[in-house]
């Protein structure tokens, strides 16, 4: 989870969030290369001595400096929608659940096998245990099996929310009268926490999401009870 | 440069005589101070191109030496350290350490209803 100072992305939870966080890898890759020549451009002018008060005109360079921005553009956009693709893709989920967002509370519905659903509010202060994260724990937790696929299909009840896990690298907005899908696999247990990436009122900073990634057993165990 | 020696004394009808002038000739002296040198030529053409090729050459290693570097000590070890913290997971016995230090409200620790 993303504590105070973290700079960089949290650790990857599922496929897609190793993929997304080597692509900005290669993405850096090339921005520090486009750095580093054009800030040693500019600092080899300060020693520059050759001056052409004349210059009108430079074919060679003007072709230069629009094929290789080209060519860098065409090498960052191939991995780019290779990736793109991949995150749309939903390939024989194992269940679905039922995302929708509230004012301010997000309520979620599994309704695969047996009817369960419940709403998930942010715990305040004063009701958080000792352990507890402030702004990030909820009341009810999202409950996954580790390792399956899972879609989730997101919508919402009154204005535009955004339902978001980082470290599953999901993130979709959750829009009235729409359905938004999203899939992923959760490949360890463990909790993962995300917050509402969408303005939606007052509190629109203190409706988080919490996935609980439990085993197999333990998710049917929890459902069965959760149904009663 | 005159290397070693005393600067020799040329007369300037001696040199009028040389270039052929045809000048009238002077009793004065000429007290050179070094001989007569061919200098080099300097360059005067393709400066630019020169400065292009060397700054070339020495952006091209720069940018070598920070790709590769951010390559050898950032990309390559991300990649690494997923591959080996998921080569031998056990996801199953992380679920029950995680279950058993209480933070999971789907599964109890052992022995706690």
């Amino acid at each position: 989870m993303a504590s105070w100072s973290s700079l960089g992305f949290q650790d990857a939870a599922s496929p897609l969030m190793e993929q997304l966080i080597f692509f900005y890898d290669y993405a850096m890759l090339v921005i520090i290369l486009i750095v580093t020549l054009v800030g040693y451009m500019m600092a080899s002018l300060f020693f520059n001595k050759l001056t052409n008060r004349f210059l009108m005109e430079g074919q060679t360079i003007e072709m230069i400096w629009t094929i290789l921005p080209a060519l860098i553009l065409i090498f960052i956009a191939l991995p780019s929608l290779r990736l793109l693709y991949l995150l749309d893709e939903v390939g024989s989920p194992e269940i679905t659940i039922k995302v929708i967002g509230h004012q301010w509370y997000w309520s979620y519905e599994y309704s695969d096998f047996l009817q369960v659903s419940f709403d998930s509010y942010m715990l305040p202060p004063n009701e958080l245990p000792d352990n507890g994260f402030r702004l990030l724990d909820v009341d009810n937790r999202t409950v996954l099996p580790v390792n399956a696929q899972v879609r989730v299909l997101i919508s919402a009840a009154d204005v535009i929310h955004s339902w978001t896990v980082p470290a599953l690298g999901v993130k979709a907005d959750a829009v009235p009268g729409r359905l938004n899908q999203v899939s992923f696999a959760v490949n360890r247990p463990g909790l993962f926490f995300g917050q509402c990436s969408e303005i939606c009122g007052a509190n629109h900073s203190f409706m988080p999401i919490v996935i609980e990634s439990t085993s197999t057993d333990a998710f049917l165990n929890w459902i069965s009870s959760s149904s009663d | 440069m005159v290397k070693g020696g005393s600067p020799p004394e040329v007369s300037l009808s001696a040199i009028l005589q040389l270039f052929g002038a045809g000048y009238t000739q002077s009793h004065l002296t000429v007290n050179l101070c070094h001989y007569i040198m061919s200098l080099p030529k300097p360059v005067m053409r393709g400066l630019l191109t020169a400065q292009i090729k060397k700054h070339i050459a020495i952006a091209s290693v720069l940018c070598f030496i920070t790709v590769g570097g951010f390559k050898v000590l950032v990309q390559d070890p991300r990649k690494r350290l997923y591959a080996d913290f998921y080569k031998n997971y056990d996801a199953l016995a992380e679920f029950n350490r995680i279950r058993n230090l209480g933070y999971l409200q789907s599964a109890r620790p052992d022995g706690e209803e």
